[in-house]
């Protein structure tokens, strides 16, 4: 077999590494294409833009005939005296469709406590579909001693929750609170 | 005759030695030559100061960290110190010193006279003096040097977090080191595709040339993508463009996406050469051929391909979508399939020869060893739950030195013992480079085991000292670090003495069979200028 020459191998080999150097230039709009097509956790910028602009749209578009289960959980951090559960253990609702439900919140000493409930929602694919749209995580609460209140939820599944996932879970979990002390910026931020 | 073994006959004059030159003598001699044996050389002891002041620079942050609080460096010192510790010994000794090798031996072993392109061989070569120079002299300067590990990730190495000159000058130094791999990749695919003697077909090619010519390509893929990554930093911090800050509309995790699309396979861009001489090393003192020698050479291949798809797995943590986690998780569980075709062939290399433990086949019997633990290591970091559970932690810095010291390390001095007498014309002392292998995998071992248990105790890597759990461990690391650096002291001075007043070397000191002997051992040591007097012809 007769070999090209050195200097056109040579040659065609500088316009691959060019080509290779300009392939890393491209990275940067295709990049943000990518992103905006996929995003970060699986959550598409373009699909975020579309929720800013007509908010709660999802909770008043068509509602599906599909059902999924809502389980509701919920733990106290380490050294809280309070028991709290859910009105109901799970609901089962369709996209589209807000719910409402409460929890029983129970203080189990003789002093006031003061606390956080900070939320989670599973699976994390579908966790940007679920709207809380009033909730008692929100804000700081807090019991009197031996004080019992009821709290209310107010959430809604976008209809645009991924399909195949038939069951979610929220899920709280109470940090105490001291309310002399201003919260640090990302806890105000996570409202 | 099997495939990958050559047996020089003299033959026919292919080609005519060069008459009327007269050589040059003195310095003049080193600084305007362009034969690949001198320059070779000039990289490995390039490569080598290198190494001592990156190997300096570890000694000193295993001093600080010898004990829980203690005041040996300042932390932004530190941080300056760790930084061009892993800068220098990825792509100013690692990377050349490679080159170096490739450089004097890959010509000699395929029958050719020279590299393709002697001058630009050169100019390889010397872009590394100012490449190196200019971030060693960052350090001296106000600010200091870079101080944002070698990954050099934005946002800290924004102008607001970096403000001196550090990190200008560290980027512009990887950019004249990867416009010397870049310019040497060139020379070494044209050098193997095209200046193979008569009868050299590819497959006949010993094993060390076929991973340099796969490692070689690997960089004019993925060096020019570090090249672009590096111009929009320095373009960044210098004009003002945003491609990697968030407010200018730009993304940092672009960065990551490139320096990972060229730095992952720049792992195998350091340790695929060192493969290529174990490949070489343990059947000349088996006394067999290589087993599976076209089974190596895809699995080499095999390896340089996937190398491209795995990068993401450094950014498990940077919440890119699962989907893309997955992908990445098992393209690089998938690595393990061509790695373990290797050590299965090497292990069937040695299995029922006539073994030799000379020094280099002690070193790369070690590298075997060594190599397996970060590769098993490696595969529980591609298992997602358990990378985001260490990530950053010293679990990080174990898996990787078990991979590039344990690898490339304990290849590139198996490499050396292996071909000094070659190049040098040398013997040397073989009972002091048995005491520098047996400190070295002791010290290797007890640095780097312990890394292991404080990353999985939750030890963050790149910090300057540590709460007082760690300690125990770090006591054992920093004892293992001075055994190494007793090792490679009692190296430097075989090496030297060898130089100064060794034996004369016979042109095969090591008494190849003739299956096993590359051509490079057929010739005298050091070889003759242009290496043959006739070019060789293979049957
Ligand atoms: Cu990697």
């Amino acid at each position: 077999m007769k070999r090209p020459s050195n200097t056109l191998l040579g040659a065609a080999i500088g316009v691959l590494v060019l080509l290779m150097f300009s392939f890393a230039y491209a990275n940067v709009p295709l990049f943000k294409l990518f992103c905006e097509r996929f995003g970060l956790g699986g959550q598409g910028k373009a699909r975020m833009k579309g929720e800013a602009a007509s908010a709660m749209s999802s909770t008043t578009g068509p509602i599906e005939s599909r059902n999924i289960t809502v389980s509701l959980m919920g733990v106290s951090a380490s050294g809280l005296p309070i028991r709290f559960r859910p009105s109901v253990p799970s609901v089962v609702t369709n996209p589209g469709r807000s719910v409402h439900l409460s929890y029983v919140f129970t203080n189990m000493s003789d002093d006031s406590v003061h606390f956080r409930a900070i939320h989670s929602i599973v699976p994390e694919q579908a966790a940007r579909e679920f709207q809380l749209i009033q909730c008692f995580c929100f804000e700081d609460q807090s019991l009197g001693p031996r004080e019992s209140r009821t709290l209310p939820v107010y959430f809604a599944l976008s209809p645009r929750i991924p399909t195949g996932i038939e069951e979610m879970t929220l899920s709280y979990t109470l940090f105490p609170r001291d309310p002399k002390k201003k919260l640090p910026v990302p806890a105000q931020e996570a409202n | 005759m099997e495939a990958g073994t050559v047996v020089a006959r003299p033959g026919p004059y292919a080609e005519a030695v060069h008459p009327g030159t007269t050589p040059r003598t003195g310095i003049l001699k080193w600084l305007l030559t362009s034969d690949h044996k001198l320059i070779g050389t000039m990289y490995i002891w390039l490569a080598f100061f290198f190494f001592a002041i990156a190997g300096a620079f570890a000694m000193v942050m295993r001093t600080q960290l010898a004990a829980p609080g203690l005041h040996v460096l300042r932390p932004e010192v530190y941080n300056q110190i760790m930084s061009l510790h892993g800068t220098f010994m990825v792509f100013f000794f690692t990377i050349p010193i490679m080159a170096g090798i490739a450089n004097y031996v890959v010509p000699i072993q395929i029958g050719a006279r020279d590299m393709a392109f002697p001058r630009l061989n050169a100019v390889s070569f010397w872009l590394l003096v100012p490449a190196g120079s200019l971030m060693l002299a960052s350090l001296f300067l106000q600010g200091g040097a870079a101080a944002a590990g070698w990954t050099s990730y934005p946002p800290l190495t924004n102008r607001q977090y970096s403000p001196g000159p550090g990190v200008d000058l560290w980027i512009l130094g990887l950019h004249l080191a990867g416009a010397s791999s870049i310019l040497g990749g060139i020379n070494f695919v044209v050098t193997i595709l095209n200046l193979r003697a008569p009868g050299m077909k590819m497959f006949k090619m010993p094993m060390f040339c076929w991973t340099v010519l796969v490692t070689q390509t690997i960089i004019l893929i993925a060096t020019p993508i570090l090249a672009g990554a590096l111009t929009m930093a320095l373009t960044d911090r210098m004009f003002g463009t945003g491609f990697f800050q968030a407010v200018a509309g730009g993304d940092p995790v672009l960065w990551q996406h490139l320096f990972w699309f060229y730095s992952h396979p720049a792992v195998y861009i350091m340790v695929l050469p060192g493969m290529g001489m174990i490949s070489q090393i343990l059947p000349a003192f088996s006394g067999k051929h290589l087993f599976g020698y076209k089974g190596m050479v895809l699995a080499t291949a095999g390896i340089g391909f996937i190398g491209f798809l795995v990068w993401g797995h450094h950014m498990f943590a940077t919440g890119i979508d699962y989907r893309l986690r997955q992908f990445f998780s098992f393209a690089s569980m998938v690595i393990a399939v061509p790695t373990g075709i290797k050590i299965w062939s090497w292990l069937a290399t040695i299995w029922g020869g006539s073994l030799r433990f000379r020094t280099p086949m002690l070193f790369a019997l070690g590298f075997i060893a060594l190599f397996i633990i970060g590769g098993i290591t490696g595969i529980w970091l591609a298992l997602v739950p358990f990378d985001v559970q260490v990530h950053d932690t010293y679990f990080v810095v174990a898996h990787l030195h078990y991979v590039l010291f344990g690898g490339s390390l304990m290849a590139i001095m198996a490499g050396i013992y292996y071909w000094l007498p070659k190049i040098s014309g040398k013997l040397y002392n073989e009972f002091w480079g048995k005491v520098h292998f047996w400190l070295t995998f002791i010290g290797m071992n007890l640095t780097f085991m312990p890394m292991h248990m404080m990353g999985m105790l939750g030890m963050p890597r790149r910090i300057y000292t540590y709460r007082p759990e760690f300690a125990i461990w770090n006591h054992i690391a920093s004892a293992g670090a001075a055994v190494l650096g007793v090792g490679m002291t009692i190296f430097a001075l075989n090496m030297l003495l060898s130089l100064w007043r060794g034996r004369r070397a016979p042109a095969d000191p090591w008494n190849h069979s003739d299956e096993t002997r590359t051509l490079e051992w057929t010739v005298s040591s050091p070889p003759p200028a242009e290496n043959f007097h006739t070019i060789p012809v293979i049957r």
